[in-house]
């Protein structure tokens, strides 16, 4: 560790090691970044009370005699056209968004980064063939690969999971890779491995730590975009089976009778928009905060 | 000897050559995807009377469509018939898939240009706009409106637009039949405003950042300040030296958006009912018709792949600085 700080004392060496500083808490203190966290707060505290089962009625009961009620007192968001409660079934659809969403996420991350890590810390024929499936995967525009293989697995919301996992891979490949480039001839980086350290745990003592930052912007966004996909993939019909609900699915339902029922659409709709923006407003808020060109705030 | 040997080591070689790599790649791919599927086309086309099948007439079936080969051989055959235009056919109406793109296509791709008119339209002047004040309230406020835009879903605001125009102003062209811009241009352009509008919304975001940071870059630019403390009057200066410059990125983009919206046109083409290449991919997996989702899926990866490289190859002609030495 001495021999790594002396050797980053070459001026050109702009990647530090500010990690250890904490700084994404500056994400939170500008008005943008607080705002996507309180959002999302909201957005886990609603799936939250579906996951422990604390929704005022069941998702998926039907009551016919209740059906298309406008929102009151008791149905605070209404009744869809079974009867069912929108916002038991709202709070049912964020948790179904952020189970697929963080479930793909944490898949493509991982197999992404290692991958990409791999190739670009060892280069050569590990470096093309991962190219090569990043290129492929690259080639299908993203929706219609989700949607590809959300059809030929059976579906369920894992195999969902995995179909986005799948096209969100090579995003997270290409992201850890470029860092790498430039860690990998780091001095402090050269240095470990001068003083006799393996490259594995150069690796891992080293670089990935750097990556942190690039990464929890990577995953900040993925999310956002995991959740749009989910929706859409719902919406067309390609999404986990119903009952269980689903936001795309509930603004599928609502298309028809979006004109009697209008709350039906909205209060799916604006779940939804909240959890994406929440998330890209967070996304953005950390990329200013850990960004060294535009400072630590 | 050299002049191979130069050839070969070529960028533009390389790139070519990482396109056709792309393409073997996505023919295995897509070849694959549906070798996954549980059943195949047998079971697809009889559905529950497959079970009724006598094996001698599965096997003959099996025969008929090559399933009896080894997924190698299958693999090659279908390749070969890729090269020769077949693309295979839609069991139920025995209509070849190439000829089902060949219409479905110009649809797709009007909507593409038309959503990629109103990308840019929406993008670069609020892209130009945001950079004119950079950190300041105009700037801030426009990013915000972008990436409001880019977190709304486009089937919702298409569902939600279609729905109240049609039940305030009585307004749904798209409800009557899909006419083509050859038939009834005029109905056809009624009939894609709403879906251009949709998409080119959700380009907008991208291509309005693209045109931002590109400005800002360009801006700070010796040569800008050069030409500045010439006294070059400051309308040339920002059209000329600036605004021209600046738009080398935001083509690139919207080639990259082009090729997105080939395939990323589906829900649009679905709220819509536009007949267009993504709807084929959809009604066919909906229709287990494998053969149509198979080759659909190809042609729209392959389009995407020529696109890009199109992109990339435009890119080096226009700008200077990597135009290949």
């Amino acid at each position: 560790m001495t021999a790594a700080t002396e050797m980053s004392n070459v001026p050109e060496v702009t990647i530090d090691a500010s990690h250890r500083r904490r700084p994404w808490l500056g994400a939170f203190r500008t008005p943008s970044g607080l705002i996507g966290l309180v959002l999302m707060l909201v957005v886990v505290a609603l799936a939250l009370v579906s996951v422990f089962g604390l929704t005022p009625y069941s998702e998926s009961a039907q009551n016919v005699s209740l059906s298309l009620h406008g929102p009151n007192g008791a149905h605070w968001f209404g009744t869809d056209q079974f009867g069912r409660d929108i916002f038991s079934r709202v709070c049912g659809g964020l948790a179904n968004s952020l189970r697929i969403a963080i479930v793909s996420v944490a898949a493509s991350g991982i197999v992404g980064v290692v991958l990409g890590v791999l190739a670009g810390y060892y280069q050569g024929v590990v470096d093309r063939v991962v190219g090569v499936i990043t290129n492929v995967l690259f080639a299908f525009p993203s929706l219609l690969l989700a949607l590809s293989l959300a059809a030929t697995l059976q579906s369920s919301w894992w195999t969902v999971s995995i179909a986005i996992a799948v096209v969100f891979m090579p995003i997270f490949a290409r992201v850890a890779r470029g860092p790498v480039l430039t860690l990998r001839t780091a001095d402090y980086v050269l240095a470990s491995t001068a003083i006799g350290r393996s490259r594995l745990s150069t690796l891992v003592e080293h670089i990935l730590p750097n990556m942190a930052p690039i990464l929890v912007v990577q995953v900040t966004l993925s999310l956002s975009w995991a959740i749009l996909t989910e929706a859409a993939l719902s919406f067309l019909g390609f999404g986990a089976p119903p009952p269980a609900p689903s936001l795309g699915g509930m603004v599928f339902d609502a298309q028809s009778l979006a004109s009697v029922a209008p709350w039906m659409l909205i209060f799916p709709g604006v779940a939804l928009v909240v959890a994406v923006v929440g998330l890209n407003l967070l996304g953005d808020s950390l990329r200013a905060a850990l960004d060294p060109k535009t400072g630590g705030r | 000897m050299s002049y191979l040997s130069a050839f070969a080591r070529h960028p533009l070689t390389r790139r070519v050559a990482e396109a056709i790599a792309t393409l073997l790649g996505v023919t295995i791919l897509t070849f694959l995807l549906l070798r996954v599927v549980p059943g195949n086309q047998i079971t697809a086309q009889y559905g529950t009377a497959a079970g009724n099948l006598t094996t001698a007439q599965i096997h003959s079936l099996e025969a008929y469509y090559g399933l009896n080969k080894p997924a190698v051989v299958q693999y090659f055959d279908w390749l070969g018939g890729l090269f020769t235009g077949n693309l295979g056919i839609d069991v139920t109406t025995r209509q070849s898939v190439a000829s089902m793109t060949g219409q479905a296509l110009p649809n797709t791709i009007e909507l593409a240009v038309l959503s990629i008119i109103v990308g840019l339209i929406l993008g670069v002047p609020g892209g130009l706009f945001a950079a004119s004040r950079p950190g300041r309230l105009r700037d801030n406020s426009t990013q915000l409106v972008s990436l409001l835009a880019l977190s709304v879903p486009s089937f919702l605001l298409a569902t939600a637009v279609s729905t109240w125009l049609a039940n305030s102003f009585n307004w749904d062209p798209n409800g009557q039949g899909y006419a083509t811009l050859a038939a009834n241009p005029g109905l056809n352009l009624e009939q894609m405003l709403l879906p251009a509008l949709v998409l080119g919304i959700s380009i907008a975001p991208p291509v309005l950042q693209t045109t931002r940071v590109s400005v800002l870059t360009i801006r700070a630019e010796d040569y800008v300040r050069t030409a500045r403390a010439k006294g070059v009057p400051a309308r040339r200066l920002q059209l000329r030296h600036i605004l021209r410059n600046a738009l080398i990125p935001v083509v690139t983009m919207s080639g990259l958006q082009f090729g997105f919206l080939l395939g990323g046109a589906i829900v649009a083409e679905q709220i819509f009912s536009i007949p267009g290449i993504g709807r084929q991919v959809l009604l066919g997996l909906g229709q287990k018709e494998y053969a149509v989702v198979q080759s659909t899926v190809l042609v729209i990866a392959a389009m995407f792949v020529l696109v890009n490289l199109a992109t990339d190859l435009i890119y080096r002609v226009v700008d200077p600085k990597v135009r290949v030495r």
